[in-house]
């Protein structure tokens, strides 16, 4: 485990040391305030969730793509990879280094929730919800980036495939209406309806955003909860799989 | 190169085990879902007798909710047909912005914002009013508004789904309005909304008929011009002591041949016209808007503040009814400065007390027969009693309606556009005919859910507040931010 809180640190004090990652912050931030601020009239969290999960679907690529392919292009994974760490440290270390910074974001964004507190009386139940889905949907396009990382030695290549796989997981449920009208129309064959309802349900339940908006309502709902800690832990399983598969 | 095959069958093994434990915990997540509303007013938790209704549904119902994206109805309606949707997979939903897919507001025949619930080929409209209590109030002062969308929701529901669908026969034949005509005087606005709630509309000759046919779960006389025969006044008679259910829209200055059945069923008609210089519409105090009594016809106008506008009333009263169980109450009424007129010719119209009837005067009125129930019948479910304050130890049998006018359920007073409407003061016309019609057909809300208040909470910061923080988010924070990425940039540089 002081492996991984090693690899942590050094990746902490990396990224926050990088200039990149306040550019990315002041963007962030500039535009969130832009559409939130002028607008806002009703002392409530939702908006301001809404628009930082739809943010933090472009930020993360940018966050995360640093992870691996950096040191696969600078040759310091040689060094990594004959080292004690074992790969789950090496990424446990990694990912919660980019959480640190996902997190930071998301606790700057409490500016907006200061605002509603001072300037009304806000329900504060869904508030708090809202910030337990933004870190869990964060952890889930942190661990998506993560393993784009692993998979080349090009930091663009690692944020635009993170960011496509991203997008693809979210219009994917736009596929699920075309998935029921295939459905409707077997009329005649169960086995090929039987097959179609279960793409159409596997389709439903893909969807990273839709697994959130529950959240930011004031929901805690177990099958969410499940399904972004079990899309986090397969996805940091699949990055230690890709490294293992380096070092043999 | 052997350890290399092992390790990659091993890779693929591992691989495959962690797919398949993730997918397998999801899905008993799923199958075995712990749900815990957060939110102070438990905004997102349906209802036990919600939940009921859905988890037993047994067909399809689809709702296709009309309103303009982004707005907070829109939100609220999206929220709570989303719980609808995770609680039975049977019920699915879609919201529609009217300006944006005009085509699909016409198809459905939808000219304001609210939701259709369809099932098969039936379908049922629940409207602005139904959903929302608004704090508008034309009497003055602010009530907050309320979200009574669930309990719209759920009985649009059960009435969909039940098997009964309930016809309304209009009668024909001495100069009533259509209830499927288009003209000024006639009822084709009302009409279609009938349908829309899931009733069977048509009309019926009684000199033809010759009875009320067996199919009617209530009839309609719609401002009747001429006298009805007395075989036809014989076969109303003889509906309502069998436990027939009539709604009778009254103009003044007509004899009908139906008052004294009525006032046999204890609801006297004034042969007058009432005035009310204490309430009306405009200048014209022949147009009174009444004060609306307790009833469940009434409840849902008083709730929503609508007002009423008649266009020349003559008095219908509760008198003592001369047949045993029947309860009658005034439903409309002017206040004590109306009275009814009894000389119809003079043009200047002033209190006689010794002729006229003194204020206020009551121009519509209810006459219900109770009755003890059947022995089977007892043991109804408390949920499906509404809260109208009624014995439910009592069994409804006849129900009577009747309005000392017949213009205000008409096209000219209900097709108008709402803000055209609500200048006129017609803003509760059709809704006072529509839950007459239901109150009659039995069709009151099955099920009662407590509405609850919409919860906006406003900011209240002023525009110099609003411009700072404005200042302060867009501009300075992510500066400072920028800035300490470039003293990061210009340290690194200079090491």
């Amino acid at each position: 485990m002081s492996n991984a809180y090693y690899i942590f640190k050094k990746d902490v004090k990396s990224l926050f040391m990088s200039p990149l990652a306040y550019v990315v912050m002041a963007v962030f931030f500039c535009v969130s305030s832009f559409l939130l601020v002028a607008g806002m009239e009703e002392a409530s969290m939702r908006g301001a969730f809404g628009l930082i999960a739809t943010m933090l679907i472009f930020i993360m690529p940018f966050l995360t793509m640093r992870s691996f392919a950096e040191e696969f292009a600078s040759g310091t994974d040689e060094l990594l990879m004959t080292s004690p760490v074992t790969s789950g440290q090496l990424v446990a270390g990694k990912f919660m280094a980019v959480m640190a910074l996902a997190g930071a974001i998301i606790a700057l964004s409490g500016q907006y929730a200061l605002i509603i507190g001072i300037y009304g009386d806000p329900d504060w139940g869904p508030a708090l919800t809202g910030y337990a889905g933004l870190l869990l949907l964060s952890g889930a396009l942190a661990s998506l980036g993560v393993y784009c990382s692993s998979l080349t030695r090009s930091q663009p290549a690692a944020a635009v495939s993170a960011f496509g796989l991203a997008l693809l997981l979210i219009v994917i449920r736009a596929a699920q209406s075309a998935v029921d009208a295939l459905a409707a129309s077997f009329t005649g064959s169960a086995a090929a309806e039987a097959v179609a309802k279960a793409l159409s349900s596997v389709l439903e339940a893909a969807g990273v955003l839709d697994h959130y908006f529950d959240f930011e309502k004031g929901v805690i709902d177990s099958t969410h909860v499940v399904y972004y800690v079990a899309f986090i832990l397969l996805f940091l399983f699949f990055t230690a799989r890709r490294l293992d598969s380096k070092r043999f | 190169m052997k350890k290399r095959s092992l390790n990659r069958i091993n890779s693929a093994v591992l691989t495959f085990l962690a797919v398949g434990i993730a997918f397998m915990a999801y899905y008993v997540a799923a199958r075995n879902p712990v749900r815990k509303d957060f939110s102070e007013m438990g905004l997102n938790t349906l209802s036990d007798k919600t939940t009921a209704v859905l988890r037993t549904l047994e067909s399809d119902v689809e709702a296709k909710a009309f309103f303009e994206t982004g707005s907070i109805p829109a939100s609220m309606i999206e929220d709570i047909l989303k719980e609808y949707s995770r609680v039975s997979p049977k019920f699915t939903f879609e919201m529609i912005d009217p300006a944006a897919r005009p085509a699909e507001a016409r198809k459905l025949n939808v000219s304001d914002y609210g939701v259709v619930f369809i099932a098969g080929d039936k379908k049922k409209n629940v409207g602005m009013s139904d959903i929302f209590k608004f704090s508008y109030d034309p009497y003055g002062g602010e009530t907050p508004p309320e979200f009574s969308g669930e309990q719209a929701f759920t009985n649009a529901v059960i009435a969909l789904t039940s098997n009964e669908q309930k016809t309304i026969c209009f009668v024909e034949g001495h100069g009533e309005g259509g209830i499927d005509g288009s003209g000024g005087g006639d009822y084709g606005a009302v009409g279609g909304m009938l349908e829309g709630e899931n009733f069977i509309v048509k009309t019926i000759n009684m000199a033809v008929d010759k009875k009320v046919p067996g199919e009617c779960a209530a009839i309609g006389v719609l401002g009747p011009r001429k006298m009805f025969p007395h075989l036809e006044i014989e076969a109303i008679k003889e509906y309502l002591t069998n436990g027939g259910r009539a709604l009778f829209l009254l103009e003044p200055a007509v004899e009908t041949g139906l008052e004294p059945l009525l006032a046999e069923w204890g609801i006297s008609v004034g042969n007058d016209v009432v005035i009310d210089p204490g309430r009306f519409f405009g200048e014209d105090p022949l147009a009174p808007i009444p004060e609306l009594a307790p009833h469940e016809i009434t409840s849902k106008l008083l709730e929503s503040k609508l007002t009423v506008t008649l266009q020349g009333a003559r008095s219908v009263s509760p008198i003592g009814s001369t047949r045993d169980g029947v309860e009658t109450l005034s439903l409309l009424k002017t206040t004590s400065k109306g009275w009814g007129e009894t000389d119809l010719k003079t043009a200047r119209p002033a209190f006689d007390a010794a002729a006229d009837l003194e204020g206020p005067v009551s121009i519509g009125a209810a006459a219900e027969k109770l009755s003890e129930p059947k022995p089977a019948e007892k043991d109804a479910p408390e949920d499906e009693i509404g809260e109208d304050g009624s014995d439910p130890a009592m069994e409804s049998s006849t129900r009577i309606v009747v309005f000392g006018d017949a213009d205000f359920p008409s096209n000219s007073l209900v097709s108008m556009d709402g803000i055209i409407k609500q200048l006129m003061g017609g803003t509760g016309n059709a809704d006072l005919f529509m839950n007459a019609t239901a109150w009659l057909a039995g069709e009151e809300d099955m099920i009662v859910i407590r509405p609850r208040p919409v919860d906006f909470r406003p900011l209240e910061m002023t525009a110099q507040q609003r411009g700072s923080l404005f200042i302060i988010c867009v501009a300075l924070i992510p500066l400072a931010l920028a800035a300490t990425g470039a003293w990061i940039w210009f340290r690194r540089r200079s090491k």
